[in-house]
């Protein structure tokens, strides 16, 4: 579970947010959406503690972000970033790994527990064959999958993820989605996406999260596709 | 996987081993190998001690450390700034040290300062090595105050520049006695160091090193991009700091001693990565060490053989390698 409290955003000197709350429960796919500029990577980046909000706070597991360490931070919310990453000679598996940062020594150095956390994160998104191959090979689909077994092995209990379905061909677009849905609801996991899919993302999350007008608010599922309609005027 | 790696490093280790010994047999007198072996264990006679021990091994070792060092900020920088065209130079450390010692030899004399007894006491090192520090004083301080970590890069180009142009004012204003001994420091030179001034040098990079050794995790993670970093439990400001710290102990210390030695620091990490094919800094770091020892082995020998400026060396061997990288993986970081 992740509360926004009383929480006041801005981005260069526009405000985004004013004074907004809500909570997203544990197990459930939540879809944040909103125009382009409405402030959702922005949310999130404070969501994820890498930008402090204006003023309000963050709760997660009844403790506000900002008093914990940023490794305890890193032990409850992980973060799919909307930036490929191609690098050369790093193998899937090794980008996993960097999802058990927050438990290793100060070398990094894998115990036999984290080696087996990062084989069950590469299965859990159906990648346990490309442990081996190097992540400029592949696909923008199957590098997501890799980027979200790695966000897996963090074991947090908040998954956050800028846009994961961009650059995506429309039935990874679907398969992300579903991906995403299935993790919330059999592992437990609070996951919040960004996103624009809102063909690929309505079927599958229990909520959706709308940032308009300085606002943020919650609507099932089932009733966003009239509400975004109406909001949007399509 | 990992016996490759094994392998790799008891090869690399051997060809830097044998290029050290090579390093203290070759020179401008021609010694014999047994008379090298009885010099170091102390039975020859003087002149042949001299030699062998006070010039010859003191340069080999300062070759081997100062390959070490340009390497590991090299492979630091590249890391942080995830660019591959990054060195141990791009924040401007050899500008810097260009900048102290332009003041000292070019500088001093304009203002009728270089008998002054503070002035010579500096020196061209202490000058170089202030000057190297000042500059990363000054980027630490800065980047507190920025995020983007492009921003930084930029505004140590931009630094780097702006010291060069004051550089090429006192160049232009100077007498042709200081200008050569300006121009012949930035040469390069790893013959100047004595054997006392090694044992400054020595503890200063091994601590620039174990500052490199901590910073193996957070580099690793950093592969994967800022946003990534931080939300692994990584405290970017605090790596940074000690990225830069020890590359001021690092690049700063050798360019304060040897002048700016280039593309070592550049060529070498990509070495490292294209042999050991890999990007873990735990394999990266100890390769890096031992291919920079080994290429500024091989730097001196050819500098001594060709009389040649090592700067000179390490740039015609540095670049191709850099160009060739280039072609063969243009997705290289990112």
């Amino acid at each position: 579970m992740i509360t926004l409290s009383k929480i006041s955003l801005a981005f260069d000197s526009k405000s985004i947010l004013q004074s907004a709350d809500c909570t997203f429960a544990e197990g459930t796919l939540t879809a944040l959406v909103g125009r382009n500029g409405a402030g959702k990577s922005t949310l999130l980046r404070v969501l994820a503690a890498i930008d402090a909000p204006k003023s309000g706070e963050v709760i997660v597991g009844g403790k506000p972000l900002h008093t914990l360490s940023a490794e305890d931070r890193a032990r409850v919310i992980s973060f799919v970033s909307t930036q490929r990453v191609r690098v050369a000679n790093l193998l899937c598996r090794d980008v996993v790994a960097i999802g058990r940062a927050p438990y290793t020594n100060w070398m990094g150095s894998m115990q036999r527990e984290d080696i087996d956390i990062v084989n069950s994160a590469l299965a859990s998104v159906g990648m346990s064959d490309f442990a081996l191959r190097p992540i400029d090979t592949l696909s923008d689909g199957e590098c997501q999958r890799i980027m979200i077994a790695r966000a897996l092995a963090q074991q947090t209990p908040v998954i956050l993820l800028d846009e994961p379905t961009a650059f995506l061909d429309i039935p990874t677009r679907f398969e992300i989605c579903r991906l995403l849905a299935h993790l919330a609801h059999t592992q437990g996991k609070t996951i919040i996406f960004s996103t624009h899919d809102i063909d690929a993302a309505l079927p599958v999350c229990d909520r959706v999260a709308v940032i308009d007008n300085r606002e943020i608010t919650l609507h099932p599922a089932a009733e966003a596709q009239s509400l975004l309609k109406s909001l949007f005027s399509l | 996987m990992a016996r490759r790696t094994t392998i790799l490093f008891c090869l690399m280790s051997a060809i830097a081993l044998t290029l050290f010994v090579c390093d203290i047999v070759v020179g401008s007198v021609n010694i014999p190998f047994s008379d090298v072996v009885s010099a170091i264990s102390g039975s020859a006679d003087a002149t042949t001690r001299a030699i062998v021990v006070d010039i010859r091994l003191t340069k080999a070792l300062m070759a081997l450390f100062a390959g070490i060092a340009l390497s590991l900020s090299g492979l630091q920088m590249q890391t942080l700034f995830r660019n591959p065209l990054a060195g141990p130079y791009v924040l401007g450390v050899s500008s810097g040290a260009s900048f102290g010692v332009a003041l000292f030899l070019l500088g001093a004399p304009l203002l009728g300062l270089s008998s002054s007894p503070i002035v010579s006491a500096i020196g061209t090192t202490g000058a170089a090595w202030i000057g190297a520090a000042a500059v990363l004083m000054m980027i630490i301080v800065l980047s507190k105050r920025i995020k983007d970590i492009m921003v930084i890069l930029i505004l140590g180009m931009m630094l780097s520049s702006a010291l060069g142009a004051v550089v090429e004012i006192l160049q232009f204003l100077s007498n042709e006695a200081a200008l050569k001994s300006f121009v012949v420091w930035t040469m390069g030179s790893l013959g100047e160091v004595t054997h006392s001034e090694l044992m400054f040098i020595v503890p200063v990079i091994i601590l620039g090193i174990i500052l490199a050794v901590v910073t193996i995790k957070p580099l690793n993670i950093l592969l994967l991009g800022e946003s990534y970093a931080q939300t692994s439990g990584i405290n970017l400001t605090k790596v940074r700091r000690q990225v830069f710290l020890s590359t001021t102990l690092l690049a700063g210390t050798v360019t304060a001693f040897c002048g700016p030695i280039g593309f070592v620091g550049l060529a070498v990490p990509h070495l490292a990565r294209m042999i050991f094919r890999t990007a873990d800094h735990r394999v990266l770091l100890p390769a890096s060490a031992i291919i920079g020892s080994a290429m500024m082995l091989v730097g001196d020998i050819l500098s001594k053989l060709m009389l040649l400026p090592i700067n000179t060396i390490t740039a015609l061997m540095g670049i191709p390698v850099v160009v060739y990288i280039v072609f063969r993986n243009r997705n290289l970081m990112q």
